[in-house]
This record gives structure tokens, sequence and C-alpha cells, in this order.
């Protein structure tokens, strides 16, 4: 369990065991509740109406229109073909303008990402396709370099857009998480590697790790489990546990 | 409104009031006045429910209201605390209270933060969502969600730090 998961729990739990409202309390404020909807005095305050749920792995689609963004802009601004050579890990998702319409059932008011509401969800890539044998990168050389094609700073004179690092961490595990949905596991390990190494300190440590947990997981590596294990062990209220468990078919408690 | 829609309403209330009252202590409304804030979640339902159509979960949408209202009585009790005296530092916050119980403790940890910062590290670490309801919920874009949460973990993590050995102990008890 990380340190502020270790610190944090105590009081989650106890939280959890603590009596909450007294029974006449939750009684009473029924009633002034029902009397007031008789009444029709019903406030003013404005609040959105009830949205859509989502898959939670839609968050990666959206972070690969993310870095479809990015990476136009960064494009647009060198004004080069210097992205080319990286296009098979950075570039892009083909975007279809057709899809960013939302559905006409749809709430007009809540959602303040139209476009991304009427996207399908991603299928999860992990498991059904991916060969028995145990997992071996391939081809890590070339991976490798084209990871570093793809993550290196642009440093050339008429650079006019700096990104900062957090977009910069940013794309580079979008860049991960693309590869994963595409099936392409060898490659989204050595996005992981290469964040760690590039960004020790980064701000999505737990994301990184994640990545890497799940990608070892899709290519069924021997290492999956107990990565996966540890993972939960380390950070088990992370937003990314859910995901962890499901690709991993794991939890803490298993062995 | 209906008996019928009435009688709905009474069933939501009777299973999730405890969730609201929760999270709206969470999200820093008084003690004192949480059960007038709850009552004002339950109104804003009455008022919303029509346009409920299962594609959500209850609770999300609860979650959003609860935040708005308690936004709403975060405003009146600045507005009330700027009559009265000037506001204390609103970085500094309450120092973690070894005589409180661990739960009260747990809030005045989350009043360190800002209501922007406390509404997502609520939603990730204590409602165990994932970054996308996150943003969903609070109307975010999810590099958004990440930056608040990673905000607000530090400081949540400071202040764990600082706060006396035996306050932790009392927690693990």
């Amino acid at each position: 369990m990380n340190r502020l998961g270790e610190l944090l729990q105590p009081l989650i739990d106890a939280e959890q065991r603590s009596p909450g409202p007294a029974p006449q309390a939750v009684t009473d404020c029924w009633d002034r509740i029902a009397a007031d909807v008789r009444r029709g005095s019903l406030p003013a305050i404005d609040v959105p109406p009830p949205a859509p749920s989502r898959s939670p792995l839609l968050w990666a689609t959206v972070i690969v229109l993310g870095v479809a963004l990015l990476g136009a802009v960064a494009y647009v601004s060198r004004g080069s073909n210097e992205l080319a050579p990286s296009a098979t890990i950075s570039a892009p998702a083909p975007f279809d303008p057709s899809r960013t319409a939302p559905p006409s059932s749809a709430p007009a008011v809540v959602d303040p990402q139209p476009a991304l509401q009427a996207l399908p969800v991603a299928p999860q890539p992990v498991l059904q396709a991916l060969p028995e044998e145990p997992f071996e990168p391939a081809d890590s050389a070339s991976s490798v370099k084209r990871v570093t094609r793809a993550i290196r700073p642009n440093r050339t004179a008429d650079a006019t857009v700096e990104e900062d690092t957090f977009a910069a961490e940013l794309r580079l595990l979008a860049d991960g998480q693309a590869a994963l949905n595409r099936g392409d596991h060898a490659l989204a390990l050595e996005i992981a590697d290469q964040y760690q190494k590039t960004y020790p300190d980064g701000h999505f440590r737990e994301e990184r790790d994640a990545l890497r947990v799940i990608a070892l997981c899709a290519a069924r590596s021997p290492k999956a489990a107990a990565a996966a294990r540890r993972f939960l062990r380390a950070a088990p209220n992370s937003i990314h546990a859910t995901r962890v468990r499901d690709a991993c078919a794991v939890s803490t408690d298993t062995p | 409104m209906s008996p019928a829609v009435l009688a709905q309403l009474e069933a939501l209330y009777r299973e999730h009031h405890a969730y609201v009252w929760r999270n709206l202590q969470r999200l820093g409304v008084s003690e004192s006045q949480v059960a007038d804030a709850v009552h004002d979640v339950f109104l804003v339902v009455a008022r919303r429910l029509h346009e409920f159509e299962h594609r959500a979960t209850m609770r999300t949408w609860l979650f959003a209201i609860s935040f708005r209202v308690a936004q709403s009585f975060h405003r009146d009790r600045q507005r009330q605390a700027q009559r009265e005296q000037p506001l204390d530092d609103p970085d500094a916050g309450p120092a973690p209270d070894a005589s409180a119980d661990t739960s009260i403790m747990l809030h005045q940890l989350l009043q360190r933060l800002d209501d922007d910062k406390r509404a997502v590290f609520i939603l990730a670490h204590l409602e165990g969502m994932t970054a996308s309801e996150i943003a969903t919920v609070l109307g975010l874009k999810i590099p958004t969600v990440y930056s608040r949460l990673r905000l607000a973990r530090e400081v949540i993590e400071r202040a764990l730090n600082d706060a006396p050995a035996n306050t932790q102990r009392r927690a693990q008890r």
C-alpha cells in the first residue's frame, strides 16, 4: 500500500464505522421534504440533469482524442515532417467527424464534452486475441527507437510551441494507452519504461504503473499476476484498481 | 406531485439519505447544517426526478447535486462570515484534532482542500470512481481531474504526515 493509502485507510474505515444520522433526524428530514414537496416549494439551486454513465474504459478513448488534438497542434506549429517517422506511435487516431455528433437522446446540458459522449466505448483489446505463449517483446530494439522518436522533445530552433511537462507526460501515457488499445503490448510496456526513465517523479506514476500492469496482463506475461497483486496492494484505492482487476482477473486477496 | 412520485422519492430517500448525508459532511457542510442540506438535495431530486432515465447511476447524480448544494451552503457561510468578521486564511484549514473522533478528522482533513479538489478527491479515494466517471459527475476534462487529484493528494498527504501520531493510532483502533 502506498504512503497515502496507508495513512488514509484507517480514517476511511473509521468513517464507515461511524454511526451516521440519528433515526429521528432521518425521519424529521423526510417529513420536511415531503411537506415542501406537497406545497410545491422546491429550491432554485440548479443542477445538471442526470448524466449517462460511462464505461471506465472510455477515458482511454478520451485521452487518445486528446493526443489527436495535441498532435495536430504540434504538427501545425512545427510545420515539419518530424512527426512522420513516429506516426505509428503518436500520430492522432483517425478522426471521424460523424462520430462526434451527440445522439439525439443525449442530454444537452450536462455533458461538457458532447463530442466524446457519442463515441462508442472502445472494446477492451486485452486477453482475447493474444497468443498463449509467455510474453516476449518481439522487436524491442525497434520499439525503443520508435518510442524514443515519439517522445524526444523537439529542440529545433523553429520550435515555437513548448509543451509543459504535464502535457508531455500526458501525451506519453496516452501513447502507451493507444498502443495498448491497438494490442501492441510490447510498445505499451516500452512506453511505461520510457516514462519511468524520463519522468521518475512524474505526475502520473500511478497511471504508468497501471499501464504497465495491464499491458503485462494483456500480453499474458508470466509476471503479470504478481505485478497486478503488487499494484493492488500498493494502491488499493487507486482509480485504476478496477481496471487492473478486470484486466488481470486478480484481487488483493489472491495469494 | 402525484402520490406515486412522492412514494418513489421517499424510497430514494430511504435508500440514499445516508450516502447523501455522509458526502455532504465530506464536502464540508457543517454538522449543524447537514440536515438542511440533505433536505435541499432531495428537493432538487424531486424537481428533476422526471428527467432521470436510469442511464446514470443514482448515486453519481446525487453526488453532483450534493456538490452544488454544498457549494451553495459554503457561499452562504462565507457571506455570513464576511459580515461578521474577516475570513481566516482559507488555505490554512483546521489542524487535525486529536481529541475529535476519527470520522471528524477525515472531514477536517478534507477541509484542507478547496471545493473543487475536495470533490475530486472524495470521488476518487472515498467513492472509488474512475477518472472518466469523475469527469462526468463534475463536468470536467480528464486532465483536469488528474491535475486536481494530484494536488489534492499532495495536500492530504502533507496534512496526514503532520498529524499527531496518536491521532493516527486512534483511527486504527
